[in-house]
């Protein structure tokens, strides 16, 4: 373990793009060491003095965040190759843990990169699209009470609630990737959640449907990295296995009752 | 006619709800956020909602909730928008749980209720410590699905700069820029919905995310609408010590049992629930914030010698916390260290909400005919302080209302916005390209991060918990040496290509403007009232300042004037918790 | 059709267990003739030649099954993107293993049938070679690796098992079976050699 009183700068290597069609390449950054910070205060703190390692001006560093505390998913990055929030990465543990080298930021390798280390996940919205990832209401006015719902399922569903869209679990599921449209782990889970409301249970088909498809849950070939590496603590796999259940239900009772 | 269309601007839990309100009517929507509005700020808000479901045998009633909300606003809310919201939030907390908002439960499944603060009754709908979360989930979804129906466009990573208005003074839509690709365009619209939360920015660390800069409130302000009530800035009492953010500790933990202390004489001194015998630990958030203020600068007793106390669970059973405020408990370990179910957690007040905002009519809409605001950045609801657990309400509820009325608006119109904008949009758009091209060659000395910590760092000193008129004065003196020292700005960044520098140096200018108004209507109001406090007037005089003060833009200084507030419904007395 | 892969890939997982993994026993089970002696083990494979309806029998219940299973099962190796050196999980390990014995495997299992089923050649006599008797062990480990891993993963993806405790649960009977047959399989292998 580092000793933090003996550490001088935090040193940052960036992989940067200027841009969607540009080749990316690396740069080193140093900070003054200050106690407490994560990788979004220190890429903060670069921005107010934009010059590298080496003593040159550059442009700096752009990257994605927003609430900054590990709610709003934004600041997805690879941070010494594991896909996390930024925000939650703080500077002291990456020192004891990983030591006095440069902490390397990379984006995010599966979505496209539109600058440095901001990327474009928009697919991962389009694939709440394909499972059908809503409860149906008539609409949103005002007309009583809404169905009873028993505490271990809210449980249940409340967890798989906390999915921010972050694309960690994508990044890390090994069969997510540029060959296959699988819909990815947190799509998956999220059908377990509607389909455990009383409303939107109505419409479990049409998502299961969904989940059936190429490119569905069939996909999933079991590497259990999703769970991993979620920063919500999501117990993916478990919910994936619930969909499994579901799925195979379905398809067989499909079979039988046509 | 051609075919109407609305451009809502935010996609926060107001944005969304307007949305679906006007898609549910069968008018299209543009949604222009400046992140996926699923990444909107509502999504921080933890304890949960306010709504009169009475279902704890407290004979709870929608006038309980609107008699506290009036009250704890220390009477400077229109009461009767007030008394709408508090009628209609039952209805719609139920068409949230309907449309699958997860809830925390009772053993027989309902909608479980917590206490919160000014309050003493159990109100408040939550889902552990992040229904905010929940809630924007959930309008997320439904907006989601007008999309795959074809009612909205969403144009996510885009940040509006200008409103189109034609010669008439009438709102025909926005210009917006693309942040990837810098493009800058119109978006002709029938009418206009602002719906872009807070700015708490202005004081740098705060409990809100980076995009809470009230840029776009100040847009709107530089066109003429008044910005109301800009003095009174809530400051949680609760909030992390940190570095980059003040994170919030939400005020449920002290609902669900969570006490305030510090060491006096050695010995744990509980401090608020000695002051206040009837409510404890939960008096509203203005007065909590000044009392650990008290006891931190004017006492000297914060905790290990610092301006923090501590906020204590760790009495409370493991099970019990993980279940109502696991999210918050994570934050705190997370960012921390410590495991808040064991030891105390170290908290101090913190900028948080702005009561004031967008100066609206009670159908939200702008004294520009076709311009609405709805949620944070409006002005509404909450008077000089807001109860916890309203403000999810009223985003929600400023929705339900400003979305119909933007319907109504768009019924009454003789033409298409389309048909009748002429060359304004090409005027703007031309306008605001020369604006732009102008700043990525600014090349002065300043750093725009630096120049905004300074304007922060003086914010926060004297335009907080306690005001005093010299140091305001000497403040704004500060502020306009800011915005002549904006001028000479170093863009920094001169990629063409999602520039994130850019964006911010014209939210800078934003946020200046507004940190004016906050701070000229903080040196104007003499008196203490809700979250505004001066103890050199530190009784509330309602004679002279029972009133909405009104900042109105003008050759680049706010200009003052005030407005009756509505109190038809509940008689002012004198507030004491 | 739309369920088109999702079929493929169930029914990919379900023969793998029946009749494949049913057949590894059985496989096993006669091989263990060794332990009685060569001249058991010589009667049992006569004997098991001379079933009635063999050839049908291999053709459906063996041949088939692997050859979609070995095919199919290609096509899911290309799929994924191993990551193993980023992601050191024992999840993701086994992942990968999964799909580096089933290339060790469509190897092996040519090999194997092709020596034996169609060259006739004698196993024990080329047990003796040291090379053979390696590569050997490492085709019959790979097998029994992914026969035990596929079927923890089996009962995933059939919703048998889901909380995590079940998994683990599941994990643990699968490792213990893995190193049951192995033993179990090195000791048919080392008696065949000896033998």
């Amino acid at each position: 373990m580092v000793d933090l009183k003996s550490v001088k700068y935090i040193k940052l290597r960036i992989k940067r793009r200027d841009d969607p069609k540009s080749p990316s390449y690396w740069q080193d950054f140093q900070i003054p060491y200050r106690p407490n910070m994560n990788i979004v205060s220190v890429l903060m703190e670069i921005r107010k003095n934009p010059v590298t390692a080496d003593g040159q001006t550059v442009n700096p560093v752009v990257w994605e965040c927003n609430c900054l505390e590990e709610v709003c998913g934004a600041c997805s990055m690879l941070i010494n190759g594991v896909p996390r929030q930024a925000c939650a990465a703080l500077t002291d543990k990456l020192i004891e843990k990983y030591g006095d080298r440069p902490i390397q930021l990379e984006p995010l390798t599966k979505f496209p990169v539109i600058r440095d280390l901001m990327v474009d996940r928009s697919k991962m919205f389009d694939n709440l699209k394909r499972v059908h990832a809503w409860v149906q209401v008539d609409g949103s006015w005002a007309i009583g009470r809404g169905p009873r719902l028993a505490d271990k399922d809210q449980r249940i569903a409340y967890e798989i609630a906390h999915c921010m869209t972050c694309g960690c679990c994508l990044e890390a599921c090994p069969n997510y990737n540029s060959k296959s449209d699988f819909v990815g782990p947190n799509a998956i889970a999220q059908v377990r959640m509607f389909n455990l409301h009383a409303i939107g249970r109505m419409q479990a088909e049409e998502r299961l449907d969904a989940l059936v498809a190429k490119g569905g849950i069939q996909d999933c070939g079991n590497s259990q990295n999703c769970k991993r590496v979620c920063p919500k603590h999501i117990n993916l796999t478990a919910h994936i296995a619930a969909m499994n259940r579901q799925a195979n239900a379905y398809v067989i009772k499909n079979f039988l009752d046509k | 006619m051609e075919k109407t269309k609305v451009v809502v601007v935010g996609g926060g839990l107001a944005g969304l709800m307007s949305t679906l309100k006007i898609t549910e009517k069968n008018i299209p929507v543009d949604l222009i956020s400046l992140v996926p509005v699923k990444r909107s700020h509502s999504v921080c808000a933890q304890g949960g909602v306010n709504a009169a479901l009475d279902t704890k045998g407290q004979h709870d009633s929608v006038e309980q909730h609107f008699y506290d909300t009036v009250y704890g606003g220390d009477f400077l809310a229109n009461q009767t928008p007030v008394k709408g919201m508090c009628d209609n939030a039952p209805g719609l907390i139920y068409a949230m749980d309907r449309m699958g908002v997860m809830f925390t439960r009772t053993s027989e499944g309902l909608i479980d209720l917590r206490r919160f603060g000014g309050v003493k009754n159990n109100r408040t709908a939550f889902a552990g410590a992040t229904t905010g979360q929940q809630l924007l989930y959930t309008l997320d979804e439904q907006v989601r699905r007008q999309e795959v129906l074809g009612m909205v466009n969403k144009y996510e990573n885009w940040e509006m700069i200008d409103l189109l208005i034609d010669d008439n003074g009438v709102c025909k839509g926005v210009v917006a820029q693309d942040l990837a690709t810098m493009e800058i365009r119109a978006f002709v619209a029938d009418a206009v919905v602002i719906a872009t939360g807070g700015a708490g920015m202005i004081y740098g660390r705060s409990t809100n995310s980076i995009i809470n800069t009230g840029a776009a409130a100040a847009i709107l302000y530089k066109h003429g609408v008044p910005f109301a009530n800009g003095e009174f800035v809530q400051i949680h009492p609760t909030a992390m010590l940190g570095d980059d953010k003040l994170r919030l500790m939400s005020e449920s933990a002290r609902g669900d049992g969570a006490r305030i202390w510090t060491y006096k004489d050695g010995k744990p001194w509980y401090f608020l629930e000695e002051r206040y015998p009837s409510y404890g630990n939960l008096v509203p958030r203005d007065i909590a914030a000044r009392e650990i203020y008290d006891v931190c600068v004017n006492m000297g007793l914060g905790i290990d010698g610092k301006n923090q106390v501590y906020l204590d669970l760790s009495h409370l059973p493991a099970d019990y916390l993980n279940k109502r405020l696991k999210g918050i408990l994570d934050i705190y370990q997370t960012f921390y260290g410590d495991d808040p179910r064991k030891v105390p957690m170290k908290i101090f007040p913190a900028v948080h909400y702005f009561m004031g905002g967008i100066h609206v009519d009670w159908e939200h809409q702008t004294n520009i005919p076709g311009l609405f605001a709805a949620g944070e950045c409006d002005y509404m609801y909450h008077g000089a302080n807001r109860l916890g657990a309203n403000s999810l309400l009223s985003a929600m509820y400023s929705g339900t209302v400003a979305g119909p009325a933007v319907v109504k608006y768009i019924g009454g119109l003789q033409a298409a916005a389309a048909e009748t904008i002429g060359n304004i949009a090409d005027l703007t758009v031309k306008k605001q390209q020369a604006e732009h091209d102008k700043l990525t060659k600014m090349t002065g000395k300043e750093n725009p991060y630096k120049l905004h910590d300074e304007m922060s760092e003086i914010m926060y000193r004297n335009a907080t918990i306690v005001r005093v008129n010299k140091d305001l004065e000497e403040t704004d003196v500060k502020l306009q040496e800011f915005q002549e020292r904006w001028n000479d700005i170093n863009i920094t960044d001169f990629g063409g290509y999602s520039n994130q520098t850019i964006m911010y140096v014209r939210e800078l200018r934003g946020m200046m403007d507004l940190a004016r108004v906050i701070v000229g209507g903080a040196l104007r109001r003499n008196e203490s009232r809700g979250s505004h406090y001066k103890p050199e007037f530190p009784k509330r005089d309602d004679a002279n300042f029972l009133k909405t003060t009104l900042a109105t833009y003008k050759d680049g200084d706010p200009e003052f004037s005030w407005e009756d507030v509505d109190i038809q419904w509940i008689k002012p007395v004198e507030r004491k918790y | 059709m739309s369920k088109f892969s999702f079929f493929l890939r169930r029914f990919h997982s379900l023969i793998a267990v029946v009749p494949l993994g049913l057949f590894i026993f059985v496989h096993f089970m006669l091989n263990s003739a060794i332990f009685l002696g060569s001249d058991a083990y010589v009667t049992m494979m006569g004997f098991m030649r001379g079933f009635p309806f063999v050839q049908v029998l291999e053709l459906l219940l063996i041949a088939i099954p692997i050859i979609f299973h070995g095919i199919y099962g290609i096509y899911i190796v290309y799929l994924a993107k191993n990551n193993v050196l980023q992601y050191k999980y024992y999840r993701n390990f086994a992942f990968y293993l999964q799909r580096i014995t089933a290339i060790i495997l469509v190897a092996f299992i040519i090999w194997h049938v092709y020596t034996l089923r169609f060259a006739d050649a004698n196993l024990a006599v080329m047990l003796h070679s040291p090379l053979i008797f390696v590569l050997y062990v490492i085709g019959v480990l790979a097998a029994i690796y992914h026969f035990t891993n596929g079927l923890f993963t089996f009962c995933i993806t059939w919703g048998i098992c889901v909380g995590d405790r079940a998994q683990k649960i599941f994990a643990i009977c699968a490792t213990l079976l893995f190193i049951v047959m192995s033993l179990w399989a090195v000791a048919i292998l080392l008696s065949l050699a000896l033998a």
